[in-house]
């Protein structure tokens, strides 16, 4: 772990949907802002409206504050940048600061460098410590299990092939004997370039998807009071996530953001039409719901606790629409004896964990073809698009094995992330497994 | 008990290639030295092949030599075979070896420690370590003779409890024909720390006059060649010339027939042997489809014909070694005068260590080499300058010198063990150096003879022409050119700085990266975690890395970092309560 290098997040505290503020604390954070807005010139302190480009054109208007080290709430060179919450935006910036040289601030990271640098008392700083704690299990959890299924054995099948053909280079670089015939090349080709497919194929499905530059647009369909609203009330309360409520385009339909995975969720809840209990305003609602299914990426259908003929009416037509639908049942407290599948209670919060993964695993198969794994997170994305570049020095470098082995560890090392901390340890085993180096 | 009247700074234990450096390192830097060693005439004796250096082991040695060591001089004093390893690859892996005279090597060696200032040499054995309220106090021989001392650095090699297997013979013996030292790792145990038990071998030797070498290649020294000594030049002496042969089918079917009868296989042996394969017969059993392994004939020495015969390291009996031997075109009417045999001895558990090889929980003793669970003449002798180096500091009580992972294979070498322990005999590859690159054999004086100003160990009136090289190779590195010539650099070779000049510009990009992520592991390893701290109790760490941080104690935060299975988090956690308890501390 290294304290002083530059990392980046959004700042959870955001008063309004609308701003997102992007928080960088580190030696480069300066020079991050001035290659992101073009301009040198900043006063410490200062509000100052900027343009923020992205491949050379203006990305977003935006109000940028720096506060010199040591006199910010780290202590180190902090920047500040209130940008438009669009997820696209969000997500574009966040990547150019990457590629600048920031990384991505674990859980408490800020927090922690203020009070390694005196700017914070030990109560506050107890309280970094439970929430790095936490993640630390669940993050070691998530190593343990290697992130899900498919994404798992995809990434397995990468390393495998990359410490493969690393042992490969190394054991001819430690060759005392001289007796190693040297790697083909159209083996070394055959590797890389099977890699490169995987990780392309991979970051494809983040950086082009729909869903990450506009946010997934998902319906909450139920008939009045199956328990729509709590669960949206449920959906936010439970994540830490920027959270943005603001009217929708009509008085009686709520829109929220939350954010699963480093996927942005834009749930739109037909709330309100309970409080008119007349026939009249539940036709009314059914046709918000309707439109709120047709605009849909994706929709939950909450299941009420009694089936009625207009429950069923009403998921026939929503069937009809051909979008993905995840049918719930609310109120799980209130179930007794039959098990059903999504079965959450938004009292006790049983369930709504899962249902998150469901949502995310339906999104997948939503827009991608079947079976075909996702990458959700902006950590993991500029990770495996660092691999990649690695790669391509290494097929570039191919001749020359001290270097390519180079090129090849830096890969390995890029994607720790993702499939957990090479050693040249785990490269020795491989050699000693399969080639006889002798004395 | 005869009480020796005068208290030394420094007793090293044991005149191998670890307790050689440390000995005259110690002496050097002008510290009160005493060696005991069992047998005067066994002084830096090499137990196994007669050749100095290889892949990695070869920038080891550079090191030790910039660092002030002896290995390298010696090594060129004595050599009568040298060979660039790797040159078919980039200038980082190039590695130098040399063939000695064995002989010529150990008298050599004898003639410098005897020549040193500041060094008492004792022919005794070293039994009993006597500890006073957890300070090194003094040392019981077998004559019954106390040492006092203020530090003590043990380097036994093979010799704790050492036992010799050919087939089913089993001899006691640190090597075949020498005594083992029998009390030692008793008196370490009693002292706290853990001890197990580790095996290597070593292949048989053969009558030179009974070899056909015109069924061998021969393999011709370089010339001229990079001497291992920095201020030495090539010069044409009396070469020798190694043979390269190879087994056939019959030695692999031999193998597989009289495997059981192998001490390594029957059951006799039951310490951790290596993954890599030392042994002939190891070959044969992890590697079936490899019937034809090369074999490399290195003369002993310019006054015998005996041969070793490196890739024959076996522990298999007496009778089957001359089978294997008439399986070896050339080597059929082959006479051996000293059988293979595999040896097992104690080891002492080098996580008890700090990173600069003295023991946690005993101020003032230092253990370098095999002890330490290493194998080869390199390990050994860097950790040998590098304890011989601390204890000195020690005695004084300055700072002690710790060696980055990406200043030198030294630093990776003693970190790896104080930090992850060992499973197996450790011996250097390259590819264990993150910073491989940097690592150069060319370079070792860049990146290490200023600490051999800065300890005393090079003349203080040589640091003016070591910084005009530094700035020569660098400005040739830039811009091609320096207005620096020869005379400027003194002892320090012009053509050198020309060539690593060279090197270095071609890894530039590579360099500067490496430099860069080695700058963060130098940032972790300056948060020290102090003495009263244990983390492994910190809050919210993983279970499994509290259990590693209770048997590690790291002594950085870097340290920790490096534990395999610490999370970043567990990291955090770490440099959250260290400050925390800093606070606490001072109020």
């Amino acid at each position: 772990m290294i304290l002083n290098d530059t990392i980046a997040a959004f700042a959870t505290s955001s008063a309004s949907g609308a701003v997102a503020v992007l928080r960088l604390s580190g030696e480069k954070s300066l020079e991050i802002l001035q290659t992101l807005t073009k301009k040198k010139d900043f006063e410490p302190r200062k509000a100052t409206l900027i343009n923020i480009y992205d491949d050379g054109t203006v990305l977003d208007k935006a109000l940028a504050l720096y506060f010199k080290a040591p006199n910010s709430y780290t202590g180190q060179d902090i920047v500040e940048i209130s940008l438009h919450a669009s997820p696209y935006i969000k997500t574009r910036v966040l990547q150019n600061c990457f590629k600048l040289g920031a990384r991505q601030a674990r859980a408490g990271e800020f927090t922690m460098r203020a009070y390694l640098n005196g700017k914070m008392d030990l109560a506050q700083a107890q309280g970094v410590a439970d929430i790095i704690a936490s993640k630390n299990k669940a993050a070691h959890k998530a190593a343990m299990n290697t992130l899900d299924g498919k994404l798992s054995e995809k990434l397995q099948e990468i390393k495998t092939d990359l410490m493969d053909l690393l042992a490969q280079v190394e054991v001819r670089l430690d060759d005392t004997d001289g007796e190693m015939q040297d790697l083909p090349k159209d083996y070394i080709e055959q590797i890389l370039s099977k890699a490169q497919k995987h990780i392309t194929k991979l970051t494809d499905t983040f950086s082009n998807g729909k869903f990450v530059k506009e946010g997934i647009k998902t319906a909450i369909i139920g008939v009045p009071n199956s328990g729509k609203s709590s669960l949206l009330n449920a959906l936010l309360g439970f994540d830490r996530a920027i959270v943005s409520e603001q009217s929708g385009t009509t008085r009686d339909t709520l829109e929220a953001e939350i954010s699963i995975d480093g996927f942005n969720l834009i749930l739109t809840d037909t709330a309100g039409i309970r409080e008119h209990a007349l026939d009249a305003a539940e036709i009314e609602g059914m046709h918000r719901s309707h439109k709120a299914a047709a605009q849909a990426d994706i929709i939950i259908f909450v299941r009420a606790l009694e089936k009625t003929k207009l429950e069923e009416k009403l998921f026939k037509e929503m069937q009809q629409t051909g979008k993905k639908i995840i049918e719930v049942y609310n109120k799980a407290d209130l179930f007794k004896g039959e098990e059903k599948k999504n079965a959450i209670s938004c009292k006790t919060g049983q369930g709504l964990e899962d249902l998150k993964k469901e949502i995310i695993k339906t999104i997948g198969l939503a827009d991608l073809n079947q079976d075909e794994v996702i990458i959700t997170s902006a950590l993991h994305y500029q990770a495996l698009k660092k691999a990649s570049e690695e790669l391509n020095f290494a097929l570039e470098k191919s001749t020359e094995l001290d270097l390519m082995a180079a090129h090849l560890r830096w890969a390995l090392e890029s994607l720790k992330e993702l499939i957990g901390i090479f050693t040249p340890d785990d490269v020795l085993d491989i050699i000693f497994s399969k080639f006889c180096v002798g004395k | 008990m005869f009480e020796y009247s005068e208290i030394f700074d420094v007793i090293v234990v044991g005149a191998g290639h670890a307790g050689c450096e440390a000995a005259l390192a110690a002496a050097k830097m002008g510290a009160k030295t005493l060696l005991i060693t069992q047998n005067l005439d066994t002084i830096a004796q090499m137990s196994c092949n007669p050749s100095i250096g290889g892949i990695a082991k070869g920038q080891i040695v550079k090191e030790i030599d910039a660092l002030g060591g002896a290995m390298g001089k010696i090594t060129d004093e004595s050599a009568v075979h040298y060979h660039m390893l790797n040159t078919g690859k980039g200038e980082a892996v190039w590695s130098p070896r040399a063939q000695c005279d064995k002989k010529l090597y150990q008298f050599t060696y004898k003639k410098y420690l005897e020549n040193a200032e500041n060094l008492h040499i004792i022919q005794d054995e070293a039994m009993r370590v006597n500890v006073e309220n957890g300070k090194i106090c003094s040392l019981d021989t077998a004559r019954d003779t106390r040492y006092k001392t203020k530090t003590l650095v043990i380097t036994p090699g093979t010799f704790m409890k050492g036992k010799v297997h050919i087939g089913k013979v089993m001899l006691s013996g640190g090597r075949y024909n020498d005594m083992p030292s029998s009390l030692l790792s008793d008196s370490l145990r009693e002292i706290g720390i853990t001890i197990g038990r580790m095996k290597t071998g070593t292949p048989m030797r053969i009558n030179g006059n009974t070899i056909d070498f015109s069924k061998f290649t021969p393999q011709p020294s370089d010339f001229p060649y990079t001497p291992m000594s920095l201020f030495n030049k090539p010069v044409k002496k009396d070469f020798l010339q190694c043979y390269i042969g190879r087994t056939t089918d019959e030695t692999a079917e031999i193998l597989q027939t009289h495997l059981k009868e192998s001490a390594l296989y029957s059951g006799n042996i039951h310490s951790i042997g290596p993954r890599y394969c030392p042994s002939i017969e190891d070959k044969a059993v992890k590697f079936p489809q490899n019937k034809h392994h090369p074999l490399f004939l290195e003369p002993e020495g310019l006054y015998t014909s005996e041969y070793y015969i490196q890739g024959f390291s076996t522990s298999l009996p007496e009778y089957v070694q001359y089978k294997l031997l008439k399986s070896v075109p050339g080597l059929e009417n082959a006479q051996i005068v000293r059988p293979g045999y595999a040896i097992e001895y104690d080891y002492a558990d080098p996580t008890c260590l700090n990173a600069w090889l003295e023991v946690k929980t005993i101020s003032g003793l230092f253990f370098a080499g095999q002890i330490n669970g290493t194998t080869g003449y390199e390990e050994a002798g860097g950790q040998g300058i590098m304890a011989g180096i601390n204890a000195v500091l020690k005695a004084r009580g300055q700072e002690p010198f710790i060696l980055r992972r990406d200043e030198a294979y030294i630093g990776v070498l003693i970190d790896d063990l104080v930090t992850k322990g060992v499973n197996e005999p450790y011996r250097m590859f390259t590819s264990r150096a993150e910073y491989r690159i940097m690592l150069r054999q060319d370079n070792a004086d860049l990146r290490l003879s200023k600490y051999a100003f800065k300890y005393g160990l090079f003349e203080k009136e040589n640091e003016k022409y070591f910084n005009n090289y530094q700035i020569a190779v660098s400005e040739m590195a830039k811009k091609g050119e320096t207005s620096l010539t020869q005379e400027d650099l003194g002892i320090w070779d012009f053509e050198k700085a020309k060539i690593s000049a060279k090197i270095q510009k071609k890894y530039q990009g590579y360099l500067d990266r490496n430099i860069k992520d080695a700058k963060a592991l130098a940032d972790a390893d300056k948060i020290v975690i102090p003495a009263g701290f244990d983390a492994s109790k910190v809050k919210g760490i993983l279970i499994e890395s509290s259990q590693k941080l209770a048997k590690i104690k790291p002594a950085t935060l870097g340290q920790a970092s490096r534990i395999p299975g610490i999370t970043p988090a567990d990291l955090q956690l770490i440099a959250l309560s260290i400050a925390k308890y800093r606070k606490a501390k001072n109020g």
